[in-house]
């Protein structure tokens, strides 16, 4: 076998005393798609980094083309060839595609940039990945499928060997989707090897050629894609057999919690009329941009109640068109939203702190916080969520997805909501943790709370809702009972 | 002999992170101080200390509510002179009582943190402009009411807030540790301590957490305009006068002071007790020039580098310079 690609022998990562990698081998052959599969904490991240040079291996070595290398910084693997997408795409907003492109490379001489120059090598490199995008265009413009593609192409742009990209599918409807893996396909037949980081099996399948599989620091395996099935798959991914994905149960439900009526809001939602159930999941599925988002910061006060807004909502019998957040929460509403790092979370504060923030009314005497009470509350939903960490006092961005998710979930829990509204809550989390977070949904339903699950992935909204409601560019196009129809159709007519 | 070197340096570093490295900058202050001199560890010095700690310290509490919440207030300086002109100018006139006027001058304060506060939450200003500008224009009224001049002649019994003394200390010295104590339990045991905190370190996750992020953004405007006001009125008591220019750089002196404790200046990390070890290691170091008779215009030198290497040392102790983003 002849030494080209990338080869890592024995990579070992410690942070502080905690082996995150250990004895890692692994391999990327010059063109090939290679899968890097596992769960949250598993270490793709931090193998990634040690290709990338954002981290440097505690052991092992590294050998590129047959020559021992070693990475102090992105900047020098880049020189090696070797380029990163990240997930959070790290681009510019407010500068237009052509910079984002050449950032890093600006064509010109003695320090001036040479624009047309730029303008001409941003659209030869997208030419290359067979997309057509206006490279003037300021890219905040853009949506995300085409941020990311310019982030490809930002990569392509000097030699590239090496494309590692992390989690690019997280955020993206299917059909963009399948134009990524068009792109990759396309960058395989160009020489460049492709590292595709993913929690989806299904996409594993169908886009790798061979997959390594992590799972807590360790590798499981290095598989042919060709030769594996999904059920296989999962079971390394996980150490054991998921029996059940969606363990969906169905409890009686009650009186109507929540009721929308002709919601209608600027550009984004036009007559949206449903009603939600005590003990009931309620799911509304569609793409991205669909307004499933726009429908929970309805509800939950977002928009104020000026006239952008029209429509009535009804909580009870109380017309309830909340001025802001700080009326729904106090109503029992929660939000779970899509963006847990910016939205849901405090990240740079603890565990504890998170969980009782929408919770301080019922932890307060008189004007004083009852810190015991607190205390307790936050070690019972930590237990009881199996939130996994060291202490309370453990600052939330050192958690796993998973487990950040399960800290937002406990906030609702520790507020008493008796409306939790679920965006994508299980978007860039592990197949462990989704189950968990199913079954979180489970036991808020059992205590008679209501579910509104919004969701563009269908197999998780028909796992789960009761009752589903199909959202397509703003308006609600069916109303389907869970048991009167089959996954097919419902994916069918979210397309 | 490497493997040595490497494991002392990072024994040092999380010596350095832990809490409470500027308790340890307190001490080394102190105990280089006293080699320096031998006036330093005498009773009168400390008590003098302490006396001259009070206005960056009751201004820098103000302070710190304003920059957990992520915000910043240069109108202190400001805050401070108008509300003590307009006081000490009614009060010279014998047209109001000694309470009535410190009660008007706190009210002023309190006007001008509401102004403030309107203007960087309702009108969604950015908070250095809106206060740089509300600082040009309290400074300006108080110039244009004392035409530039010293106002004096100010009852005796008005001095008994800046100098008389009980138990031993300072009456502003008590009011100081008085304040700090409450604010401790506000930022502690408070829903709305928490809730200052977590404006700060995340505006919209907050929001969207049910917190009126719009209310405590005003209020801590608020705070700092009474404690502005305060100062102001501590320092004209002390003097028995008002001129022009009691307010002049105390806005930066209390920024220094609450930084200096460990406050993030993006919000959300930091507290009083930082704060006041932060205001006393400043006071203490000019303290010690004093005594050391440093020339006076050397003395701001000094204090600007000082700040600066306060600062430097915090941050390698938070590990955002120095350090590889793995060592997390």
């Amino acid at each position: 076998m002849d030494n080209k690609g990338l080869v890592m022998k024995g990579i070992g990562k410690q942070f502080s005393g905690v082996t995150v990698l250990k004895d890692i081998d692994f391999e990327i052959r010059p063109g090939e798609i290679h899968g890097l599969l596992g769960e949250n904490g598993a270490g793709k991240s931090t193998l990634m980094k040690i290709i990338n040079g954002v981290l440097s291996p505690s052991g092992g070595e590294i050998y590129l083309d047959g020559e021992q290398v070693k990475f102090d910084s992105p900047h020098m693997a880049a020189a090696h060839g070797i380029r990163m997408v990240y997930q959070e795409l790290d681009l510019f907003p407010h500068l237009s595609v052509a910079e984002n492109i050449c950032q890093g490379a600006l064509p010109g001489r003695y320090h001036m940039v040479d624009w047309k120059q730029m303008k001409k090598r941003a659209e030869e490199l997208l030419a290359m990945i067979r997309i057509r995008v206006d490279v003037t265009e300021k890219l905040d413009r853009l949506s995300i499928a085409q941020q990311q593609i310019v982030a490809i192409a930002r990569a392509l742009n000097s030699t590239c060997k090496i494309i590692l990209l992390d989690e690019p599918t997280s955020a993206l409807p299917r059909h963009d989707v399948d134009n990524l893996f068009e792109i990759v396909r396309e960058l395989k037949k160009q020489g460049i090897s492709v590292v595709f980081i993913s929690h989806k099996l299904d996409e594993m399948l169908e886009l790798t050629d061979r997959i390594t599989i992590l799972n807590n620091g360790r590798k499981v395996a290095t598989v042919q894609t060709s030769e594996i099935n999904e059920e296989q798959l999962a079971e390394m991914v996980v150490g054991k057999t998921i029996k059940n994905k969606y363990p969906k149960v169905v409890f009686d439900q009650g009186r109507t919690l929540l009721k929308l009526d002709h919601i209608c809001l600027e550009h984004h939602l036009e007559d949206i009329s449903f009603e939600l159930k005590a003990g009931e999941i309620l799911g509304i599925v569609g793409l991205l941009g669909a307004g499933k988002t726009e429908i929970a910061k309805s509800i939950f006060g977002v928009y104020g109640n000026g006239k952008e807004l029209t429509g009535s909502i009804h909580i009870g019998e109380k017309d309830v068109r909340y001025a802001s957040p700080v009326e729904a929460v106090k109503a029992g509403i929660g939000y779970v939203s899509e963006d847990r790092g910016s939205e849901g979370l405090q990240v740079h504060q603890p565990i504890g702190f998170n969980i009782s923030l929408s919770a301080l009314r019922h932890i307060k005497r008189g004007f004083i916080l009852d810190l015991k009470k607190e205390a307790q509350q936050n070690n019972r939903l930590i237990d009881k969520l199996r939130i996994k960490c060291e202490s309370p006092r453990q600052m939330v961005r050192n958690l796993s997805g998973g487990n950040q998710q399960k800290v937002v979930i406990a906030k609702w829990f520790a507020s008493r909501a008796k409306i939790v509204v679920f965006d994508e809550p299980t978007r860039g989390i592990d197949v462990g943790a989704k189950v968990e977070v199913y079954n979180l949904m489970n036991e808020l339903v059992q205590a008679g709370i209501g579910v509104l699950l919004l969701s563009s992935e269908v197999p998780e909204v028909y796992g789960m809702a009761d009752r589903i409601l199909v959202l397509k560019d703003g308006r609600i196009t069916a109303e389907l009972e869970t048991r009167e129809t089959t996954e097919a159709d419902l994916q069918r007519r979210v397309m | 002999m490497e493997k040595k070197k490497s494991k002392i340096l990072s024994a040092v570093k999380a010596g350095m992170r832990s809490q409470g490295s500027v308790f340890v900058i307190l001490v080394i202050m102190c105990v280089l101080t006293s080699l320096f001199t031998d006036k330093f560890f005498t009773l009168s010095n400390l008590s003098n200390v302490l006396t001259q700690s009070v206005t960056c310290g009751i201004a820098a509490i103000g302070m710190t509510f304003v920059i957990l919440t992520g915000g910043i207030d240069l109108s202190v300086g400001g805050s401070i002179v108008f509300a003590a002109t307009i006081g000490t100018k009614l009060l010279s006139e014998g047209k109001m009582s000694v309470s009535g006027a410190v009660l008007l001058m706190l009210g002023l304060g309190i006007l001008v943190g509401c102004l403030n506060g309107l203007l960087i939450t309702v009108f969604k200003m950015p908070a250095f402009i809106a206060t740089l500008a509300t600082s040009k224009v309290t400074a300006g009224l108080a110039l244009y009411i004392s035409m530039g001049k010293t106002i004096i002649g100010l009852p005796m019994e008005y001095s008994t807030i800046g100098l008389g003394k009980v138990v031993g200390l300072p009456i502003c010295v008590w009011l100081m540790i008085l304040l700090y104590i409450a604010a401790f339990l506000i930022l502690k045991y408070t829903g709305y301590g928490r809730e200052v905190y977590a404006t700060g370190s995340n505006r919209k996750s907050a929001w969207l957490s049910g917190i009126n992020v719009q209310l405590i953004g005003f209020s801590v405007y608020v705070i700092q305009g009474f404690m502005s006001a305060l100062v102001g009125v501590i320092l004209t008591s002390k003097l028995l006068s008002c001129t022009s220019t009691i307010g002049n750089g105390m806005e930066v002196n209390a920024i220094a002071a609450v930084v200096i404790g460990g406050a993030s200046m993006s919000g959300g990390e930091g507290g009083v007790v930082g704060t006041i070890v932060g205001a006393l290691i400043l006071t203490i170091i000019s303290n010690a020039m004093n005594l050391m008779s440093v020339n006076a215009y050397l003395q701001q030198v000094v204090m600007g580098l000082i700040i600066i290497a306060a600062i430097l040392f915090d941050m390698i102790r938070k590990g955002y310079i120095f350090r590889r983003p793995d060592e997390e």
